[in-house]
C-alpha cells in the first residue's frame, strides 16, 4: 500500500508585485511512496524540494492536484487526521525544538493528540530509544549538540508514531560522524521516508529511489544507483555526481 | 562574551535551575504559585508606616534562601533592572513625607526588595511549563495561559535574533561601540522580519504536531503531604504577621 500519492501537483507563489505573474514552483509532480520505503528528493536551490515538503503536510495549499497520506486526501478538514502519520523534521532543528527539555519536546505531540501520561511516557522512551538518546531524556534542549538536536528532532516525530517522515535537509551541518550516525538511524526506522537534500552521497546510502526536482518538475522518478550515477542526466539539471562517485 | 549572549545564557540558566532537583524545586508548582500570590497581596497590603510588620514578612524569602539552597548573589545580578527603580521608589519620601518619610521609605523599599525576591524564587524554582499547568488549576482561561506560554518561548526566538544580527554587525564594524543610528531603522525593520519568520516555522512545528491553541503543560504530579504542610504553614505565617 503507498503511504504517500502525489498527483498532477502543483503550486505557485503569487508574484511580487501586484498583476505580476504567480510564480510556479511545483509544477505537475507525481510519484507514490510504498509503506516502509526510503525516497530521495533532490534538486538544486529553487528546484521546489521545501515547497513539495510543505505542500506535502499542509502547510501549502496547492493550486492544483492531490496529496494523498495513508489514503486520506490532504485538505483543511484533514489536517488533524494527516498530521497523525505524518512527521516533519525541519532543516533548522532550533525551529523544531522549542521547549526547555528533550522530554517534554518529544512528549508535545503525543500530549496534544490525547495520550494518557503512561503512554506519552512510553511514546517518548521509545522514541528516544530509537534514535540512541536515552541519556538526553531530562537535558535542556540549550545544552544539545548539532548532531543530538538532529536526533531529538526525529524523535518528536516518531513519538507521534508516524508512518510517513518528511526530512529537510537532515545532513546539514553535521560532521562526518554524525552523519553517519544519523544516516544509520535513518536506515533503522520502519517508517517510510522522503529525504530533500543537497547530498547526494547521504541519499545515495539511505534511499531505494529518487525523485528529481528541476524547475518544480519532477524529471526523473526511479532507481537511486541509476539515476545518480548518469553524470550527463545529473548536470543537465542542476546537480553533480555525488563525491564519493568522483575519481581525483 | 556580549551582553546580548550573557542574557541568553542567564535567561536559560534560569530555566535549567527551575528544573534542578532543590528542595524548592520539588514543591508542586501550584503550591508555590500560591503562596507567592499570597504573600505579594498581603505585603503590598500593609501600611506604609508599618516597617515592623514588612520587616516580620522577610521571614518567607529568608527561609526559602537559606532551606532551598538558592544562591542570592545571581538574584542580585538577574534582577539588577527591577530592583535599582524599586529600590530608589521611595527615595523622595524623607524630603515630602514630613512625618515619617525615613519610615515610609524604609517600607517601600523593603517591600519592593521582599517582593522581587518572592517572585525571584518561584521564578528559579519552577519552571514556566509547570508555572502555567498550576494557572490552569487555577482556572485561568487557557488562552491567557497560552499566549503567555508563547511570549516567553518567542522572547528566546527574539533574543536570539538579536544577538546574532548584533554578531554580523559589530564584525564588519570594528571598534564601534553600539549600533550606528543611521541603520537602527533597517536593523529593527530585519530584525522584525526574521524574527516572524523564525516565529512562524516554530508555530508550523507546533501545528505539525497536532497544536491546536491549548499547550499542555509540563508534567502532572500529584500534590504530596509536604506540599500541603509548605502550603499551610507560609500561608498561616503571612496571615498571622498580617493581622496579629
Amino acid at each position: 500500500m503507498n503511504i504517500l500519492e502525489l498527483e498532477s501537483l502543483n503550486y505557485a507563489y503569487p508574484g511580487a508585485r501586484r498583476g505580476e505573474a504567480p510564480i510556479a514552483a511545483v509544477a505537475d509532480v507525481s510519484f507514490q511512496i510504498a509503506e516502509g520505503e526510503n525516497v530521495g528528493l533532490v534538486g538544486a536551490n529553487g528546484a521546489g524540494k521545501s515547497t513539495l515538503l510543505k505542500l506535502i503536510c499542509g502547510l501549502l495549499e496547492p493550486t492544483g492536484g492531490h496529496v494523498s497520506v495513508a489514503g486520506t486526501e490532504v485538505r483543511k478538514e484533514t489536517l488533524g487526521q494527516i498530521r497523525k502519520d505524518l512527521g516533519y523534521v525541519f532543516q533548522d532543528s532550533d525551529d523544531q525544538l522549542f521547549t526547555s527539555t528533550v522530554y517534554d519536546d518529544i512528549a508535545f505531540g503525543p500530549r496534544n493528540y490525547g495520550y494518557t501520561p503512561e503512554q506519552t511516557r512510553a511514546a517518548v522512551e521509545k522514541a528516544l530509544a530509537a534514535v540512541h538518546i536515552e541519556s538526553l531524556k531530562d537535558r535542556a534542549v540549550f545544552r544539545l549538540s548539532g548532531g543530538e538536536k538532529k536526533l531529538a528532532a526525529i524523535a518528536t516525530v516518531l513519538s507521534m508514531g508516524s508512518r510517513l517522515m518528511l526530512l529537510d535537509e537532515p545532513s546539514v551541518g553535521l560532521d562526518p560522524r554524525n552523519r553517519r550516525n544519523l544516516m544509520e538511524v535513518i536506515q533503522s526506522l520502519p517508517c517510510a521516508k522522503l529525504i530533500a537534500s543537497h547530498d547526494l552521497d547521504f541519499i545515495y546510502d539511505t534511499c531505494s529511489r529518487v525523485v528529481v526536482l528541476f524547475k518544480g518538475r519532477a524529471v526523473r522518478v526511479g532507481d537511486t544507483r541509476q539515476i545518480l550515477a548518469d553524470r550527463a542526466f545529473l548536470e543537465a539539471n542542476g546537480l553533480e555526481l555525488p563525491l564519493s562517485f568522483v575519481t581525483r | 562574551m556580549g551582553q546580548l549572549d550573557r542574557s541568553i545564557t542567564e535567561f536559560r540558566l534560569m530555566e535549567e535551575e527551575a528544573r534542578g532537583e532543590g528542595r524548592l524545586q520539588a514543591l508542586h508548582p501550584l503550591a508555590k504559585l500560591l503562596v507567592t500570590v499570597v504573600y505579594l497581596v498581603v505585603l503590598l497590603s500593609f501600611h506604609k508606616y508599618n516597617l515592623a510588620g514588612v520587616l516580620l514578612m522577610g521571614f518567607y524569602p529568608i527561609l526559602a534562601f537559606t532551606l532551598g539552597g538558592v544562591p542570592l548573589r545571581p538574584m542580585w545580578r538577574r534582577m539588577r533592572i527591577i530592583l535599582i527603580p524599586v529600590l530608589l521608589v521611595g527615595i523622595a519620601n524623607p524630603f515630602f513625607d514630613r512625618t515619617g518619610g525615613l519610615i515610609s521609605m524604609m517600607t517601600l523599599l523593603l517591600k519592593g526588595l521582599f517582593a522581587v525576591a518572592a517572585t525571584y524564587l518561584l521564578m528559579v524554582s519552577t519552571s514556566m511549563d509547570d508555572l502555567c499547568r498550576a494557572l490552569r488549576k487555577l482556572r485561568v482561561p487557557a488562552i491567557l495561559v497560552t499566549v503567555m506560554m508563547l511570549i516567553y518561548r518567542y522572547l528566546c526566538v527574539f533574543l536570539e535574533e538579536i544577538a546574532r544580527m548584533r554578531a554580523a554587525y559589530s564584525l564588519r564594524a570594528p571598534g564601534q561601540k553600539g549600533v550606528h543610528f543611521r541603520v537602527w531603522g533597517s536593523l529593527v525593520g530585519m530584525l522584525l522580519l526574521r524574527s516572524m519568520d523564525r516565529s512562524e516555522t516554530v508555530y508550523q512545528s507546533m501545528t505539525l504536531r497536532g497544536f491546536q491553541g491549548d499547550f499542555l503543560y509540563g508534567r502532572e504530579r500529584p500534590f504530596s503531604r509536604s506540599d500541603y504542610i509548605y502550603l499551610f504553614v507560609c500561608i498561616l505565617a503571612v496571615l498571622i504577621i498580617r493581622f496579629l
